[in-house]
């Protein structure tokens, strides 16, 4: 186990003695990385606050099923996810489809591209149609596969694997245009 | 060339971004923070008491003096001087004795080298032939001069000796122009006020004739009863030792498991004070020792429930969705459980008062505390290291705990004499176990122990 590792799980012990200090250094460890997580797939900053807020709540109450196994913030990761589908799934938010057609398919420069600052891109993905934006961070960020991908939102696998294709189409075309203006 | 994908979850995984402040401030009024415990807040407010007390008691000092100075020159008005000091200058002109018909009265008793002085004595002055007076503890208390802290000298002055407020019990009133010194006080050594003086040689014209009435002379303090009340903030100790190496891992269990907190004591009792100083005590005491029982529960079930409400904007018209989600969750838990160990107890106690001057004395007492009834509840590992509850087990064959442990006690505090009847205290106590707590057939030993600070009243009856 690793030192990280270790302090994080110190904390969750504090926490589950109710220290409110325990409480306050966990959030602050997680909270930038879980709002970018939320941001993925709200449609703004205050969604996005609202989402978190009810995603750490939900884990604080819950801490005693932390199987002191694995990473404390893949666990808090995956609340964070469900929390933000959930939302997702409700039937006055129905996933936006967007025609692959609007986007030409463009290459890419991976070295490039990997100069590119992180805001630049976040504001790119950011930038997607809901649908695309949600099934690209689901299984290219937080690693789900297709199968998983369909159960938590409703859709068959082929949709699923749709939607990611014209996501990273999308994504490329627009990177594509940043990247040519930055040359 | 790098997969996209991979570009893209390098560059978006650990990404963060900002958000609002307030946010923490909603989250913590949702989730399980503990309550700060009470026991802090008793702790200081017990040290707090403590502390000021002593501080008044310090300021309190030069007041001990002055009147403790102001009773030895009464003293001296009553006592057998030979023994006594007086100056012999001053007592060449006078003799002192008190008169049958003048019953001493032992208003404000003094202890001092183990006598106990009337501070109502008569006074013969022959500067003043034919006419006595009674001198009482007020009219020299406040009047009494020090030239400095370490080496004390009283002077009293004649006309307070005979002011209007002193009257003769044969309503004869004195008038005395004279401001001399009546007589001196000797040297006074800082440590030993109240406590010692050196004595002089009296002249044989001046000593008390064998046919003088004295004042009664009483040896030491008075017995007296009272009954004093103390409470004890305590920090109990548990020593667990196996009686054999199998019930190690027990023994370890049960010491990572187990914690002592916060603990206190409430006694009564009924003294009884000897002249001496001895004293015996008598009374109930209730003692409850705090304990926190940690363990993990495999089989923890949670329930949450989140209630979501949206508000939907579509053509100017609002919609507002609300879902209820209720989820059970399970896994590992760790429980905290509160045990008490609750006893009522029998203490009897010696001890002995030592007089550091008018106003405050240092006590110590030692004693058995016997054990009449006992309460354990909480729960704790069994020698299975399951979790089981105290209550269950001690109704059955095979108990944790013996019902009865008896103890031995002791403290060491001052007394402060705020009025006559009255008196604070303030001090250490402490007590153990004699034997094991633990039943027979139990593996293990267990004897606790305590450490505290204590108040209290005493009040002579």
């Amino acid at each position: 186990m690793n030192l990280k590792t270790r302090q994080e799980y110190d904390l969750v012990r504090s926490c589950l003695q109710g220290s409110e200090s325990a409480f306050k250094a966990l959030f602050d460890m997680f909270a930038p990385t879980m709002m970018a997580v939320c941001n993925r797939y709200a449609v703004d900053k205050c969604e996005a606050e609202d989402w978190m807020q009810e995603g750490f709540i939900k884990a604080f109450n819950n801490l005693g099923s932390f199987k002191f196994e694995g990473s404390f913030e893949g666990w808090l990761r995956r609340i964070m996810v469900n929390t933000a589908l959930k939302h997702l799934n409700k039937p006055s938010r129905k996933l936006e489809q967007t025609e692959l057609d609007q986007f030409l398919d463009t290459g890419y420069d991976g070295d490039i591209l990997s100069t590119l600052a992180v805001e630049e891109i976040i504001k790119v993905v950011n930038e997607l149609p809901e649908g695309y934006k949600t099934v690209f961070s689901l299984n290219v960020i937080e690693g789900y596969n297709h199968k998983e991908i369909s159960e938590k939102l409703g859709i068959t696998e082929s949709t699923s694997r749709s939607q990611l294709v014209k996501a990273k189409k999308a994504l490329k075309n627009k990177l594509h245009q940043i990247m040519k203006l930055a040359v | 060339m790098r997969n996209f994908e991979d570009i893209m979850k390098e560059k978006l995984y650990g990404a963060e971004s900002d958000y609002s402040e307030k946010l923490w401030g909603n989250i913590k009024k949702q989730i399980p923070i503990a309550k700060k415990s009470n026991a802090r807040y008793y702790w200081m407010a017990s040290f707090l008491v403590a502390f000021t007390s002593m501080i008044f008691m310090v300021q309190q000092y030069p007041n001990w003096k002055v009147k403790q100075q102001a009773n030895q020159v009464t003293e001296v008005e009553a006592l057998d001087v030979s023994k006594f000091i007086l100056s012999p200058e001053d007592l060449a002109s006078r003799q002192i004795y008190s008169t049958s018909h003048l019953k001493p009265t032992l208003k404000s008793p003094i202890a001092f080298d183990d006598k106990v002085l009337s501070t109502q004595a008569k006074v013969l002055d022959s500067d003043v032939p034919t006419l006595s007076s009674v001198v009482s503890n007020e009219l020299i208390s406040a009047d009494v001069a020090f030239t400095n802290q370490t080496s004390l000298e009283s002077i009293v002055l004649r006309d307070d000796f005979f002011s209007e407020k002193s009257k003769n019990t044969e309503s004869e009133n004195l008038e005395v122009a004279s401001k001399a010194p009546l007589y001196t006080l000797a040297k006074i050594s800082k440590f030993n006020v109240g406590l010692k003086i050196p004595t002089y040689e009296v002249p044989e014209k001046n000593k008390i004739k064998d046919n003088d009435v004295h004042c009664e002379v009483l040896n030491g303090r008075q017995s007296k009863y009272y009954i004093a009340a103390r409470h004890i903030n305590s920090y109990a100790f548990n020593s667990i030792s196996a009686k054999n190496p199998a019930a190690e891992e027990y023994m370890s269990s049960r010491f990572t498991s187990e914690s002592k907190k916060y603990s206190f004591s409430d006694e009564v009792a009924l003294g009884m004070e000897y002249r001496s100083g001895l004293f015996v005590e008598l009374g109930f005491r209730y003692d409850q020792i705090n304990e926190k029982f940690n363990y993990l529960d495999p089989n923890a079930r949670g329930e949450t429930t989140v209630i979501v409400s949206d508000t939907v904007f579509s053509g100017g018209v609002s919609e507002v969705f609300t879902d209820t989600i209720t989820t059970e969750l399970s896994g590992v838990r760790e429980i905290v459980n509160n045990n008490h160990f609750r006893k009522i107890s029998v203490p009897l106690s010696v001890g002995y008062e030592f007089p550091l001057n008018k106003k405050v004395s240092i006590a110590g007492r030692t004693g058995l505390v016997l054990n009449i009834w006992s309460k354990y509840e909480g729960k704790m590992f069994d020698e299975n290291l399951e979790v089981v509850s105290i209550n269950d087990r001690q109704s059955s064959n095979n108990p944790f705990f013996n019902k009865l442990v008896h103890s031995v006690s002791a403290s060491a505090y001052l007394q402060y004499q705020m009025n006559k009847r009255m008196e604070f205290l303030v001090g250490l106590d402490g007590y153990k176990n004699l034997g094991s707590a633990s039943f027979d057939s139990n593996p293990l030993n267990q004897k606790h122990s305590s450490l505290g600070i204590f108040v209290g009243t005493k009040y002579n009856l």
